[in-house]
């Protein structure tokens, strides 16, 4: 029964400890109670999963047509008119002997103690509880579901068992976790999350009885169990079993809903600050809209760096050091020196971490203050600029949490378990459901695990395949009419573009079998499928072919607005949405008008009283260039993570012969040491902002911690700034007044009420339905060739590889994988580099990228050499850093690489 | 009998099995473990030229294994009991070749139509322990060769599912069954006709008849047995099951490791499938069916019928909640039932002769025959199928011969692990379902362990304690832990250990597992204890509240402690 028909079968009624509540049929009397508000205490049961019926704690007595019960309250359905006792003294009885048994094994002398509130972890103890086993030196001991429950029962100080302590060893040595199962309850709620909702199964229930304890199947790692650290079984734990190691002890005084911003699915995560203001914790928020309580390693545990910011004031370069100043001067010195620069010399660039309020203020900034059209994210991703050639909008379709009804899902050149984590949760969730997963990729991915077709096509070809697909969708006349009747626009000129594709002729190139394509076309054309859709490694045209053909793919089988349906966009930056939607791009104004539409730039001058530039601005690669070029004088760059590009050292030399040079950071890095200004930004909990995911959610990411007067956030800075200057336009109060005047702006936000924003995000709708089908082109195999010199590199990375040995050495006191490499070449490619099967070779790529390995020989896709790593084999690196490492994760990139024979390694084993 | 029917017995028929010789040695569990199989290469090598041999299931008879059963032409079938290589030799001798049959070694005859009674030797029929049963779902032990499909149609096999699936409609075998008073024999005693019912009235396209060979109790071999000396007759009931249900699927789900039922259910399904008796339009009824034997890791709580899909499916044999009870969702999620071997095995039999016959058999509310396996301290340990009814004091001392060691029987174990113990007080109860529930323990699988006068009833239970707390799954709390410290505070009283309260903690925990537990196994954890309460308190009572060092004379010799499970 689907959740529509289940609404509409009238409620039901039962009765709970003789207070008559509604409950709605499929639930379970658990739900019922909690959702009436009525406690019934619990262990095992999650409200994010299945029910298991393990703890017992639940059990409740029910009646039906007078037939009496005791039954576990989370696996009973109710039926109408149950009649549910809960607090019976019967029952009461029954939960404290079950207690009882529990904390035969748990270490429970201040559980049952009345003085629990009053002691320190170092007080004299009547009771002679050691301290070890004291509840104020358990690392969950403030939110501890298990305290509660034992509250619920009245546990008195009595015990007749004898208590067990398991004495197993504490799991220190993996990354980001720690793990003593000496706590463990077995309720194995970890277990089920890694299996039921994130389907890695990295963790299990081993041994049985009285031994039964949760552990990795096979050896002693997560590592090597295939473990993706997303720290769900973290957040589900209800004791001190499973927690994270950093900040293990801190106690929350204080959880803020918060928006993660290492990537654009934007999670929404409830992140726990300590007396001190840092931020300790990050924890899924199961009511999140985009999220659904996933969060992934990026989320969970890659936001960290905000608690060791190192720019605390702003500062001022004089001579060859950065001095501390304040606010006042560096307005007036700003203010002062840009005036020395043409407009076409300034340029500003803000990381795609940035709020929609600062990419707004931002380039109002630019347009209006410094007349110049060079504004940009940090992030080179052009896919959303080709969505808006078919959408009319940069931005794509569907609904992250409904991916899960999808009857396909495609996905083409990403990599979203890695990059965008939470699209790949609901993805795999369809997978289970029975969906068909069809990955187009030549690089193994985690997907490609969950796939049952894997289509390796020749690297960057695979906008033909996608063409020829829609091609023998209308061969087939299995298109669906309606959807492009209403939607498809200039349907002929795509038609005739198809005639290129024919099926022989990309069989015989491109080795695509016509059969496959004719049945790929079937089963899209047959259900409702999602795309999600990247573009790694290929280049300006293959990218807008590629996103052209897809969305023409998705017209015309009628997949796009609706359920189970769209193209989802799987670009890097967090924000980088919302830096489109608010025009902050050389040529795009806010709300989707054109510097070239005069209707547009019309509207905006008359708005702000203005009369902007419509000279053409340079977009982030050509703002690099220029610099290199001495083209661009004076650069100001905001919230500098993601922007791995200007970090480059070639680049960096460029920037340091910069005549003027701004950086907003709160760290220190190579940037900023070259900049004439620092300026200390407002990390995200330091400032509230919305930020739009690639579902095109706004959501509000609220202030969390009292900061320092010196942080601002960047649309703060500028229009401060502006206002030194000034200009009085940008007089904002507060991000609301900010996010006002965006609403006046951008139709589409206009009914994004910023107030609802604090508890729950809004999408914003395209509000024209139509869809160019523009027409595609064939690349043909000498093309492609062209295009590619030297043998590429295909990097795969996966979580675990059943088939291949994997070794957990100690480095650093803390465990790594060991593993020999395997390296795939072709047979004609090792014939001509004069090798053989076996070889220990070295695949290197100037000084970037050096890899050794064993060479294997496997007959596809000639040209290319294929390596897939572990994921663990990168997270390992990231465990102990404080840096903001997670919006830049290593890529999985496409390397052309030269290959030589060598006779010893000396990386195969770390 | 249908067409396409009488054309498969025909084509049996037409195999000559007419011979001057023929011996027929048991070659069933019981027969390889006392050593028939040195007596079979024996016979081959030196036998071969004069005479068949075969092999054939076992008898039941197990304390007079190895047998082997001689057959002159035009004279009576010739039973010997207990042979080794030695005496096979003279029995080869003296019998085949002087006709002297050697009543010392001969036990019983078996009479056919024209021949003549040999002196001495009772016929199988009137052989005590044999006479007390009525052979339904054993009908065949030790007539033929399990893995010969061709024996079991030579005695009338697959004609029920014939009749079935040609003369009667899926409702009307399900009524027969109904009628028949059939209930689960895998414990719980459920009328199966009902049972089943449930996932006819389901009318989902996949449908799953699932048979329980999971067997893990203790002291029960029946369905082991029927598997290893007569698979067809559980297949032939299996489909039947699948016929009256309409389900399209059925799991023989075997224990990894009773390799004998396995290997002999595997050989029946491959050849059902030859002779078209599985798979697409059975005997040209229109009726589909396909068949899979399943197997699963060592563990007692995977024939828990919820724990045993879960196995099925690949995952940790867990018991899943209900509801969705199996006929809503069960494998796969589809619906689906589960029988226990030996009820499946009643049912070709219930066909072919109605449900009224089997009506006839036992008491009013169990009807039919019990499959009995007798073992520990009594005489004539076995399998024998016996018909409800008879006393447990009849059922010791006529079936099994009364105690082997002399010393009087003190208890039964009936039930497996799970059930409880009976006391000398409960040996006038009746043998029946709800009268062996009422005096406190149950019948279960059939399984009955002996213990005489020396038994020490509390080591005893923490055996049984100790064997469940081994096998709990580990899922739910009360079960997992319960049973843990059960056997901590058994332990102790067996050491001599024993702290005050232990018993009221022992009582408390007891009951609470009786209510709060996920399944069967926790449910059922108690009753050892609590049975053997209600017989022989006093002994607990000694044990656990009294500390004094006993006399080292009575003291009795310690069992074989089971792996201790707690770190």
């Amino acid at each position: 029964m689907t959740t529509e028909e289940k609404r509409k079968i009238e409620t039901l009624t039962i009765k709970v400890d003789g207070k008559l509540i509604p409950a709605k049929p499929g639930q379970t009397v658990i739900q019922a109670a909690q959702d009436a508000g009525i406690y019934i205490p619990y262990l095992c049961y999650h409200p994010g999963m299945d029910p298991y019926g393990a703890c017992r704690m639940c059990v409740v007595e029910t009646e039906v047509n007078g037939r009496k019960m005791i039954q576990a309250s989370c696996t009973t359905p109710v039926s109408n008119e149950m009649i549910v006792s809960s607090d019976s003294s019967e029952i009461k009885d029954l939960r404290k002997g079950i207690m009882d048994l529990l904390m035969s094994e748990h270490p429970h002398g201040c559980l049952t103690c009345h003085r629990i509130e009053l002691c320190g972890p170092q007080d004299v103890c009547q009771r002679h509880v050691s301290v070890t086993d004291r509840c104020t030196t358990c690392p969950k001991n403030e939110r501890c579901e298990l305290k509660d429950t034992i509250r619920d029962t009245e546990m008195d100080l009595t015990t007749p068992l004898t208590y067990n302590r398991r004495q197993l060893p504490i799991h220190g040595d993996d990354p980001f976790y720690d793990r003593d199962y000496n706590l463990c309850i077995v309720c194995v709620r970890c277990v089920r999350v890694c299996d039921e909702v994130r389907f890695d199964n990295a963790i299990t229930l081993k041994s049985r009885s009285g031994v039964a304890i949760v552990g990795t199947s096979q050896g002693t790692s997560l590592l090597e169990s295939g473990c993706e650290f997303c720290g769900a079984c973290i957040d589900v734990c209800p004791t001190g079993a499973l927690v994270e190691r950093n900040y293990k002890w801190e106690k929350a005084t204080k959880k803020t809903k918060s928006i993660c911003s290492n990537c654009p699915v934007g999670c929404q995560l409830i992140m726990e600050s300590n007396e001190q203001e840092k931020s300790i914790r990050m924890i899924g928020d199961y009511s999140g809209e985009s999220n659904a309580g996933q969060t992934c390693f990026r989320g969970k545990f890659g936001n960290d760096y905000v608690n060791f910011r190192n720019i605390k004031y702003p500062k001022i370069k004089e001579g060859d050091s950065q001095n501390k100043s304040n606010w006042e001067e560096v307005n007036f010195l700003i203010s002062k020196k840009i005036n020395d620069f043409k407009p076409s010399e300034i340029a500003i660039l803000n990381s795609p971490r940035s709020t929609n309020e600062d990419f707004f203020v931002s380039q109002k900034f630019a347009r209006l203050v410094l007349k110049t059209n060079n504004v940009d994210s940090t992030n080179k991703d052009q896919i959303l600029k080709y969505f808006s050639k078919s959408f009319k909008y940069p931005g794509g379709t569907g609904t992250i949490l409904d991916l899960e009804n999808s009857d396909n899902v495609i996905i083409i050149s990403g990599n979203p378990t890695e990059q965008q984590n939470v699209v790949s949760v609901f993805a795999k969730k369809a997978a289970r459901n029975g969906a068909n997963i069809i990955v187009i990729d030549p690089r193994e991915t985690e997907m490609t695990r969950y796939s049952n077709k894997w289509i390796k096509n020749i690297p960057h070809s695979q906008s033909n395949l996608i063409s020829a697909i829609s091609k023998s969708i209308f061969d087939q006349g299995i298109e669906d009419k309606d959807f492009l009747k209403n939607h498809g626009e200039h349907i002929d000129d795509f038609k005739t573009s198809l005639w290129d594709f024919d099926l022989e002729k990309i069989k015989s190139e491109f080795n695509i079998k016509p059969d496959l394509v004719v049945d790929l076309a079937k089963i899209i054309a047959g259900g409702s499928t999602s795309f999600l859709l990247g573009v790694d490694g290929l280049n300006d045209s293959q990218s807008s072919e590629l996103v052209r053909s897809v969305i023409n793919l998705a017209t015309i089988t009628g997949n796009l607005f609706k359920k189970g349906s769209g193209v989802f966009p799987l670009y890097k930056g967090a924000n980088l949405q919302g830096s489109l939607d608010l025009g902050h791009s050389p040529n795009l104004l806010p709300g989707f008008r054109n510097i070239e539409n005069k209707k547009d730039v019309d509207f905006l001058n008359k708005y702000w009283d203005s009369d902007l530039s419509t000279e053409k601005g340079m977009d982030y690669e050509e703002i690099i260039k220029a610099i290199e070029d001495k083209k661009i004088k004076a650069l100001f760059v905001m919230n500098d993570a993601f922007a791995e590009d200007l970090m480059k050292k070639e680049v960096l030399d460029s920037i340091s012969k910069l005549e003027f040079l701004v950086v907003g950071t709160s760290n220190k890095n190579s940037l900023s040491v070259l900049a004439d200004v620092v300026i200390p930004i407002a990390n995200f909990p330091e400032r509230e902002g919305t930020m739009t995911n690639l579902e095109r959610r706004v959501q509000l990411s609220p202030k969390a911690h009292k900061s320092n007067t010196d942080y601002k956030s960047v649309w703060e800075f500028y229009s401060n700034l502006a206002q030194t200057i000034g200009f009085d336009d940008f007089n904002y109060e507060s991000s609301k007044a900010v996010f006002d005047e965006i609403r006046e702006i951008v139709k589409e936000y206009e009914g994004i009420d910023y107030k609802n924003l604090s508890d729950s995000g809004k999408k914003w709708e395209f509000s024209t339905k139509k869809v160019t089908l523009l027409p595609v082109k064939y690349l043909s195999k000498n093309q492609l060739e062209n295009d590619n010199k030297g043998l590429l590199l295909l990097h795969g990375r996966v979580l675990s590889q059943a088939q291949h040995e994997v070794e957990i050495i100690k480095g650093n006191q803390k465990n790594v994988i060991s593993k020999d490499n395997i390296i795939k070449m072709h047979p004609n490619d090792v014939q001509n580099l004069n090798l053989k099967e076996g070889d220990l070779i070295n695949i290197a790529n100037g000084s970037s990228f050096s890899l050794d390995g064993k060479l294997e020989i496997d007959k596809e896709l000639e040209g290319t050499i294929r390596y897939t790593s572990l994921f663990a084999e990168m997270i390992t690196d990231f465990s102990e850093s404080r840096e903001d490492w997670a919006p830049t994760i290593p890529d999985l990139e496409f390397k052309t690489l030269r290959v030589k024979k060598i006779n010893r390694s000396n990386n195969v084993k770390r | 009998m249908s067409e396409v029917f009488n054309k498969l017995v025909s084509k049996v028929k037409s195999q000559d099995f007419d011979e001057e010789i023929l011996i027929r040695v048991g070659y069933g569990a019981s027969g390889q473990a006392a050593g028939s199989i040195k007596v079979y290469d024996w016979l081959t090598n030196n036998f071969k030229s004069k005479g068949e041999i075969r092999l054939v299931g076992a008898l039941g008879l197990s304390y007079l294994e190895p047998i082997v059963d001689i057959k002159i032409k035009g004279k009576p079938r010739v039973l010997f009991s207990n042979v080794d290589v030695e005496k096979i030799q003279k029995i080869t001798d003296e019998y085949i070749n002087n006709q002297n049959y050697l009543k010392e070694y001969a036990f019983a005859q078996i009479l056919q139509d024209g021949e003549e009674l040999l002196d001495n030797i009772p016929e199988l029929k009137n052989f005590v322990p044999f006479k007390y049963q009525k052979r339904i779902a054993t009908r065949n032990f030790g007539e033929i060769n399990p893995e010969s499909f061709d024996e079991y149609i030579l005695t009338g096999g697959y004609k029920s599912l014939d009749k079935a699936l040609n003369s009667l409609t899926p409702e009307n075998v399900l009524e027969e069954v109904k009628n028949s008073g059939l209930r689960g024999r895998g414990g719980a005693a459920f009328s199966t006709g009902i049972k089943w019912s449930f996932l006819a009235g389901n009318n989902a396209p996949i449908k799953y008849v699932l048979c329980n060979c999971e067997e893990g109790d203790p002291g029960a071999f029946n369905d082991k047995g029927i598997l290893e000396n007569d698979p067809h007759t559980l297949l032939e009931g299996l489909i039947i099951a699948g016929y009256a249900t309409k389900s399209s699927h059925g799991h023989i789900f075997i224990r990894q490791g009773h390799n004998i039922p396995i290997e002999n259910a595997r050989k029946a399904v491959k050849d059902a499938y030859d002779n078209g008796l599985l798979g697409k339009n059975i005997l040209n009824s229109g009726f589909d069916f396909e068949v899979e034997v399943s197997l699963t890791g060592d563990s007692y709580v995977a024939g828990e019928e919820t724990a045993l899909m879960e196995a099925i499916e690949g995952k940790r044999s867990m018991p899943r909640f209900r509801p969705p009870f199996p006929a809503q969702a069960g494998l796969w999620g589809k619906p689906s039932n589960i029988n226990n071997v030996k009820t499946l095995s009643y049912v070709p039999w219930i066909i072919e002769n109605g449900a009224n016959e089997f009506k006839k058999i036992g008491t009013e509310k169990s009807s039919g025959t019990a499959i009995i396996c007798l073992s520990g301290h009594i005489n004539n340990k076995g399998m024998y199928e016996i018909p409800f009814g008879i006393t447990i004091k009849d059922l010791l001392e006529k079936v099994g011969g009364g105690s082997s060691t002399g010393k009087g029987i003190k208890l039964l174990q009936t039930g497996g692990p799970l059930g409880g113990v009976l006391g000398k007080e409960a040996f006038d109860v009746v043998m029946d379902f709800e009268e062996m529930a009422k005096a406190g323990a149950i019948l279960g699988s059939g399984g009955i362990i002996v213990g005489d006068q020396n038994v020490d009833v509390v080591d005893l239970i923490r055996n049984l304690v100790a064997f469940n707390q081994f096998e709990s799954c580990g899922k739910c709390f009360p079960c997992r832990l319960g049973n843990t410290h059960m056997l901590d505070i058994l332990d102790r009283a067996c050491n001599e250990k024993s702290i005050k309260g232990d018993l009221d903690v022992v009582k408390k925990i007891g009951e609470n597992m009786k209510v709060g537990s996920l399944c069967g196994h926790g449910q059922l954890g108690y009753n050892p204890i609590s049975s053997a309460l209600k017989f022989f308190d006093q002994e607990f009572i000694d044990k656990m509240t009294t500390f004094t060092i006993r006399d080292e004379k009575s003291k009795i010799p310690k069992m074989i402690l089971p792996t201790r499970t707690r770190p």
